[in-house]
């Protein structure tokens, strides 16, 4: 039996219910803009009248959120797939800035290393002229401001980069900080009451995991009462229910200047290595980039330097003075573990940078010897067990004593490009003559002599005349004894070499070179042609003058040796250009993709968890005039008693 | 499925985004005429663009070197012109001196002509360059080629260097030649081979040699002092000659024979006397006793031989023998002046060669230019009608999108519920 206190009751309960509804569509449409907000849906449910009877009305069982755990995860993923994909775009777009290739890369420093020898040729055109030289020396200016600007690119990109993996570093703690503290309030109160899930908290918290997984990747596990678990890809623990773990950031055991490393706290590991995605992973994947561009420019800068200091110190300058280096470059920098326990210490230098490769090493010693490892690659190289080690056109002296376990960092040519600085002020300076030129006698015979050029000794043929470089610089004279012997006289007379002559194949003299500056072992070198010399004949040596183009002729030629890992620095330069287009090229794919992942995820996310203003304006409809109606059951109602009382009062 | 409003506006302003990115690379391309921005457009591409932009400028700097090159080379080759000019009218004095025609008055004005010759002689072996610098002083171009002593003589102060330019990748030219090798070094004589008349002589003959006929018979041993002296006897029909080879002069205590006799047999006035792949003629009649040495000639030089001249016709002609022995001297100038000619001559062939090369060389590096300037402008350069059909293209594109944003933008629902 069913009283009008019933029907009122459940119209009651109905205007309650609309109410709740219309509230749930008020805060959907007021949260449309909340950074991680999920729509809110009311659940009804009707109240069970006694058997055989209508329902008692409706009530509101629960307020859930259009909430996917697949779709959430996969949005984080994509989130920080797209942040480690942008930062690594950024930085390739910073990389392929400092490598122009517009108008056949004008600025950069193929074009300045292609005037640079264009300066040279002209002295070699006419070693003569000061404005010649002059031209050249601001050539030579112009490339060392140009490797010291593409240096200081370079180096304050890697600043920036460090300062970015700091800044990511202390927001990841904060941000794993307040997911610790969400969690430990969300379990609280889905611990309290049986009121539902905290929604609006747990909507806050899952909006810090996205900006979590925007600085890093990571993994996120649902943990008990409502609560969420998150790792880092290389599966460290950094929020574990209530409790955070935090990260930081330090340079590491190489001291300053090597490559900073990712501490984390719990165990003092260094985790940096596996770490990826986020803004930490982009930044970890675009210093790689910056580091392995910094040494390729390094290395070049290295190698013009020395194949040009090198080719000075075989000639004579204007003043007729053995050539004094044109660039100064800084060498390589050797950093020794805080935590090596010998004293011993390792210098090192690159001693033929044809064979030399660019890249970071780490040497240490195991107990088989020394053994090096390239930072970038892995790639270990045995270095046997010293106190010389040689690898790839290096080589390392160490001194004192290194025990085993003890490492050194190398970077060879980290600071080159800075460091390349032009030392020479004076045009006069630049050797751009032969050390000698030989000129025949008045000479019965028919022997004539070729023009004098650098050689290793080594190279030499047997036989070869060698006059000690003490000579080198004055006049020499060689004097045929007979038809197969001759002596070499200095300007005082004194015989100081003699040798052989063959009919057939004639003879090779050679003087050596001071040592240093020239390397150790070159030599000038020329030959007598083979043919028949008469007792007396002379050749006079005598130091190339003014006009002498020899010695910077052969400088000119280094343009088309190969002078750095086996290519010409035009090569070498172009192979750069290329890994660094193509590495950027790659990092706009991949930032492409991964920002096309992005919107698709966030669009199926969006599809279940977003505000839809119609859906919300249609509720909205709805729910008014379901409450309309309820209301206007009780209004009914109240007629009714009215009915029935004033049938009463009639009666 | 719904669509939140947000992501459906969201949406909307991204793929307008992405247009204007495409609108605004576009207009980066038709603004600057090139397709390759940066590196990562096109990195292969890239990298050649480097390489060819490197041999751009390389074939510049040769080219520019083959020019500067070809001023000096001009200036030594027309210089050497002038000192074969000089040599000539050297030559036809000599040979007019020689025709016994010439009075003791020719003679001296002749002197003074050739003295005069000379002169200019060492001022074009002295030219300078456009820049001061001294074309024939080999490496020390910074002081004159030559100078001239107290006691006249003409002396090389330069040395023996030259100059390659290079005048395409890998490819030098010789630039300049030495004076040493020029004008200083010419052997004298005919093949090197010089003859001289004994001072004692008394008949009126001469001899020139006729060079080399075999080249093997030249040995060490000869250049190293050895010579060979022909000495005639007898006289009419019964004119002999012998042939010795020795060190020394021939009849002085000091005289070394080293093979004895090398020929010997009846001379007829006119003819030639030949040993050991040397031909001598001999011109006139020889007296009993008179000899000639034959010997390697001592290196000489062009100045040497004007001077030599000069001595020539200052000789004595009043008695045969007097007269034989001033020709035999002018024969030897005339022998020597050839052997100058000879010297300027291949000098001037090497200079002309290097010319010619740099000429060829021009050609095909302006080519070779051209073709790396279109592989460059290829792999850089915009397409124009296709960058410009492509702007349009996306221009219309980026409208249509925003018209639709913007009526997008102004549907929902809630405005039709507004009483």
């Amino acid at each position: 039996m069913t009283g009008l206190s019933e029907v009122i009751n459940a119209g009651w309960s109905g205007l309650d219910a609309a109410t709740e509804a219309l509230q749930t569509v008020s805060n959907n449409t007021a949260n449309i803009n909340t950074p991680g907000y999920d729509v809110e849906s009311v659940q009804q449910a009707e109240l069970p009248g006694l058997p055989g009877e209508p329902g008692t009305g409706a009530q509101v069982t629960s307020i859930q959120r259009a909430y996917d755990q697949f779709v959430f995860s996969q949005m984080v993923g994509a989130t920080s797939t797209n942040q480690a994909a942008q930062v690594a775009q950024d930085n390739a777009e910073n990389l392929t800035a400092i490598f122009p290739v517009a108008s056949g890369g004008e600025g950069g420093l193929g074009a300045t290393l292609t005037s640079f020898f264009s300066g040279m040729n002209a002295v070699s055109q006419d070693p003569t002229s000061l404005p010649n030289r002059q031209t050249f020396l601001s050539d030579a200016n112009a490339l060392a401001v140009n490797f010291n600007s593409v240096g200081n690119q370079l180096a304050a990109n890697l600043t920036s980069l460090n300062a970015q993996l700091t800044g990511a570093v202390a927001q990841v703690n904060t941000l794993t900080q307040q997911i610790a503290s969400l969690n430990s309030q969300i379990e609280a109160q889905s611990n309290s009451s049986g009121s539902g899930p905290p929604l609006a908290l747990m909507d806050d918290r899952d909006n810090l995991v996205q900006q979590l997984g925007q600085e890093l990747g990571i993994t996120v596990a649902s943990g008990a009462n409502n609560t969420v678990n998150i790792y880092t890809a290389g599966g460290a623990s950094l929020v574990a229910g209530s409790s955070a773990s935090n990260l930081t950031v330090t340079s590491g055991s190489y001291g300053a200047g090597s490559s900073l490393q990712v501490i984390y706290q719990p165990n003092g590991e260094n985790i940096g290595a596996s770490l990826s995605g986020g803004t930490i992973g982009g930044v970890m994947s675009s210093q790689a980039q910056v580091v392995a561009a910094q040494n390729a420019v390094g290395g070049l800068a290295a190698a013009v330097a020395s194949a040009v200091n090198t080719q000075q110190s075989l000639g004579l300058d204007l003043n007729g003075a053995q050539g004094a280096d044109l660039f100064s470059v800084g060498g390589p920098t050797v950093l020794a573990d805080q935590s090596n326990t010998g004293s011993g210490t390792l210098a090192a230098s690159i001693t033929n940078t044809d064979a030399f490769i660019p890249g970071n090493f780490i040497v240490a010693k195991s107990a088989g010897g020394y053994e090096a490892t390239n930072i970038a690659t892995g790639q270990v190289t045995a270095l046997g067990s010293g106190p010389i080690l040689s690898f790839d056109g290096m080589t390392l002296t160490v001194s004192g004593t290194v025990n085993t376990g003890d490492s050194f960092e190398i970077e060879p040519t980290a600071s080159a490009a800075q460091t390349l600085t032009v030392t020479a002020t004076d045009p006069s300076a630049i050797a751009a003559a032969s050390p000698y030129v030989a000129t025949a006698g008045a000479n019965l015979g028919n022997i004539t002599a070729s023009a004098f050029s650098s050689a290793a000794s080594g190279s030499l043929p047997a036989g070869t005349v060698i006059v000690p470089a003490t000579q080198f610089g004055q006049n020499l004279t060689v004097k045929f004894t007979s038809a197969t012997t001759f002596n070499v006289l200095n300007a005082s007379n004194t015989v100081i070499a003699s040798g052989s002559f063959s009919a057939s194949s004639g003879a090779e003299i050679a003087i050596a070179y001071p040592s240093p500056p020239a390397p150790a072992g070159e030599v000038d070198e020329m030959a007598l042609s083979p043919g028949t010399p008469a007792t007396g004949d002379t050749f006079s040596f005598t130091p190339g003058g003014v006009a002498s183009n020899g010695n910077i002729l052969a400088m000119t030629g280094l343009s088309s040796q190969n002078l750095l890992s086996g290519q010409t620095l035009t090569s070498a330069y172009s192979t750069l250009v290329g890994q660094v287009g193509s590495a950027g090229q790659t990092a706009s794919f991949n930032a492409q993709a991964a920002s096309g992942v992005l919107n698709q995820v966030q669009s199926v996310q969006q599809s279940i968890s977003g505000v839809n203003l119609d859906q919300q304006a249609a509720d909205l409809v709805v729910y008014q005039q379901a409450y309309q109606a309820s209301a206007q059951v009780i209004a009914s109602a109240q007629t009714l008693f009215d009915d029935l009382l004033t049938a009463m009062q009639a009666a | 499925m719904q669509i939140s409003t947000n992501e459906f506006l969201l949406g909307s302003l991204n793929d307008l985004l992405q247009q204007q990115q495409h609108v605004n690379t576009l207009d980066r391309e038709i603004a600057t005429g090139e397709t390759m921005l940066d590196a990562s457009s096109d990195p292969s591409g890239a990298g050649q663009v480097i390489g060819f932009a490197n041999q751009v400028g390389t074939l510049a700097y040769d080219t520019a070197n083959g020019q500067a090159a070809t001023q000096t080379l001009q200036d030594s080759v027309s210089t050497l012109q002038q000192v074969t000019n000089l040599l000539d009218q050297l030559s036809q004095t000599a040979s007019a001196a020689a025709n016994g025609t010439s009075t003791e008055e020719d003679r001296q004005s002749d002197i003074s002509a050739t003295q005069s010759l000379l002169q200019q002689l060492v001022q074009l072996a002295n030219t300078q360059d456009a820049n001061g610098g001294y074309l024939f002083a080999g490496s020390k171009s910074n002081a004159p080629a030559f100078s001239t002593t107290s006691s006249g003589q003409v002396v090389f102060e330069g040395d023996a260097g030259t100059n390659q330019v290079e005048i395409a990748p890998s490819l030098s030219v010789a630039s300049t030649v030495s004076g040493q090798n020029v004008f200083m070094n010419v052997p004298a004589g005919t093949d090197g081979i010089a003859v001289s008349a004994a001072t004692s002589n008394t008949g009126n003959a001469y001899a020139v040699t006729q060079g080399v006929t075999n080249i093997s018979q030249i040995t060490a041993a000869s250049l190293a002092g050895a010579q060979y002296d022909i000495t005639f006897s007898g006289s009419g029909q019964s004119l002999t000659y012998q042939v010795t080879s020795g060190t020394g002069i021939p009849g002085s205590a000091g005289y070394n024979a080293t093979s004895g006799v090398v020929a010997s047999g009846s001379f007829t006035p006119g003819g030639s006397v030949s040993f050991a792949g040397i031909d001598v003629e001999i011109n006139g009649t020889p007296a009993s006793g008179d000899s000639f040495a034959v010997q390697p000639g001592a290196a000489t030089s062009l100045f040497q031989t004007a001077q030599d001249l000069i001595t020539a016709l200052g000789m004595p002609q009043n008695t045969g023998a007097q007269a034989s022995q001033a020709q035999q001297a002018l024969q030897n100038v005339l022998v020597d002046i050839k052997a100058s000619q000879t010297s300027v001559l291949s000098a001037q062939a090497t200079l002309g060669s290097s010319l010619s090369e740099i000429q060829s060389v021009a050609t095909q590096t302006s080519a070779q230019s051209a073709n790396a300037q279109t592989a460059m402008s290829n792999l850089q350069s915009a397409n124009m009608p296709q960058v410009l059909s492509n702007y349009s293209e996306s221009l219309t594109a980026l409208q249509a999108a925003e018209e639709a944003f913007a009526k997008v933008q102004n549907l929902s629902l809630f405005q039709y519920l507004v009483p």
